[in-house]
């Protein structure tokens, strides 16, 4: 109608074109897919199985994530697409340098326990594995699979679902912020689009936020 | 070729079309551009979303296949916008690549504040690989005044063709109005449709009398009207005007204005780019047609 925007109408893209940038995305971190996937799948196995990982290694390993996710995805191909992402991308430098450098410094203590723990290691569970189910699922092809570290989506939920595993404090608040913030404007950004995955990261979003308000100290 | 806002208002649409057209009977739709009385196609393209595709080589390529079968078509307005995100350089990468058809009526538009604005022409410029381009257009109104400095010294250094001033979604039709009055651009880029019709009060009639060119934007409703409407059947009057899809209907009916110089509806399928040039062939129709095609809709 005229004189009226809709959320649809801040878009300049199509979902076809949004979908074909992970397919850009997968081809060229090729084959890292399966060891990331691999790699998930230990990190879950460790967790259920009471042990607790070293911040030292996570942290570098998270932020790698995070800088590769920002600079190869959001800057980019996303940003081919929308003139925003590549100042997007900053949050997710940000994000992976803080990881990195806390990390190393031996922040956050991943010794969480309760229900906010096993809430977090549902959600990274679902982020390392069911995630790139989603493209199947919905009709496409396994190549536009979102995968973490490669896609922005799984990265930033399974990093709230890391944190939730962590024990409560100032950075691990920090470090929830730019996750949260990203996993609200993807599911935006799906709404805009109409397609269903919106409920699907909003789900994920909520999940983490729950988790993370659930810790133990 | 002027003509009175009475002239428009009171429905001398076919004599008036006629005028605007200079076409014949039977012959594909071309409009005056009442500047200068050059004629252009009146199915035109956008590329908002569409061409949007960023490096992807196989969206490129569809992409590229659309605008070779707009220009086997005739060609005409290809209007896109810094905005657009990777649009200008999928059109400069298609006609780099279709060696440069003949037949290309290059829009573009400045979409910032005015100190920036010649730095983003020349960037513009750079992505579509032209010389110079044959309308820039102010988009949104942003700075219009500064911005209509900018391109009226580029025209006047022959630099330009031609300068317009945008607006879609039926924003800022008051301004769009003051524009037209104060300081009238050749031609005005507005949203119109067979549902947003709040143009023809004012918009259309003034455009027609002061000599305006008038490009609409928006003739779908973004896809939306021809995807609604697709639940229902043609009516039989609609063969009258040559008309057997419903994309064809709605830029009949956008085309038909004599106010109305082009239309750019955007595609990223050579399939819907035939059908939507298809639209100008054939009758066209007249007021009585066009009030009938307006209620129709509407009571769908």
């Amino acid at each position: 109608m005229a004189g009226s925007w809709e959320l649809e109408d801040f878009l300049p893209f199509s979902p076809r074109a949004y979908w074909r940038l992970f397919a850009l995305a997968n081809e060229a971190a090729w084959p890292a897919q399966p060891f990331l996937i691999a790699g998930g799948t230990l990190l879950v196995l460790f967790l259920l199985t009471g042990r607790r990982p070293s911040p030292r290694w996570l942290g570098p390993a998270l932020g790698a994530a995070w800088l590769w996710a920002g600079w190869q995805f959001v800057a980019l191909r996303y940003g081919a697409l929308n003139w925003a992402a590549p100042t997007l991308a900053w949050g997710f430098y940000v994000e992976g340098a803080l990881l990195a450098v806390l990390g190393l410094a031996g922040r956050p203590v991943f010794a969480g326990r309760g229900r906010g723990a096993r809430a977090g290691t549902g959600l990274l569970a679902a982020a390392m594995l069911a995630w790139p189910i989603l493209a199947f699922v919905d009709g496409r092809p396994w190549r536009e699979a979102e995968v973490f570290a490669v896609a922005p989506d799984p990265t930033a939920a399974a990093t709230l679902a890391l944190l939730a595993v962590a024990a409560r404090g100032r950075w691990t608040a920090l470090l929830c912020v730019v996750p949260a913030l990203w996993l609200a404007l993807s599911a935006l950004t799906l709404f805009a689009m109409g397609v269903w995955q919106g409920w699907a990261v909003l789900a994920a979003l909520l999940a983490g936020l729950a988790a993370c308000a659930a810790r133990r100290p | 070729m002027r003509a009175t806002r009475r002239a428009v208002l009171a429905g001398a649409g076919a004599a008036l079309l006629a005028s605007a057209s200079g076409s014949a009977a039977g012959e594909v739709l071309w409009k005056r551009i009442p500047a200068t009385g050059e004629r252009i196609p009146a199915v035109g393209i956008g590329s908002w979303i569409t061409f949007n595709v960023g490096g992807d080589p196989a969206l490129r390529a569809e992409c590229r296949a659309v605008m070779a079968a707009f220009f086997q078509a005739g060609g005409g307005i290809v209007d896109s916008s810094p905005m657009y995100g990777s649009s200008q350089e999928v059109i400069g990468d298609a006609l780099a690549k279709l060696n440069r058809p003949p037949g290309l009526f290059s829009a573009d538009k400045v979409w910032t504040r005015s100190p920036a604005g010649p730095a983003q022409i020349a960037e513009t410029t750079r992505r579509w690989g032209v010389q110079r381009f044959d309308l820039l257009q102010v988009h949104n109104l942003i700075d219009w005044e500064r911005n209509l400095d900018i391109l009226a010294a580029m025209k006047e250094a022959g630099r330009l063709r031609y300068i317009g001033v945008t607006t879609s979604h039926g924003r800022r039709h008051d301004e769009l109005e003051a524009v037209m009055r104060r300081r009238p651009p050749d031609f005005v880029q507005l949203t119109y449709n067979v549902v947003d019709r709040e143009v023809e009060g004012r918009l259309l009639p003034l455009a027609f009398e002061r000599g305006i060119a008038v490009i609409c934007n928006r003739p779908f409703q973004r896809g939306r009207l021809p995807d609604r409407l697709a639940a229902h059947p043609m009516p039989g009057w609609a063969q009258e005007i040559g008309v057997s899809t419903w994309p064809q209907y709605l830029l009949k009916f956008i085309l038909s204005h004599p106010a109305v110089t082009a239309a750019i509806p955007a595609t990223r399928r050579v399939d819907h780019l035939r059908e939507n040039k298809s639209s100008a062939f054939g009758p066209m129709p007249d007021p009585a047609m066009r009030r009938r095609m307006a209620e129709h809709v509407r009571d769908l």
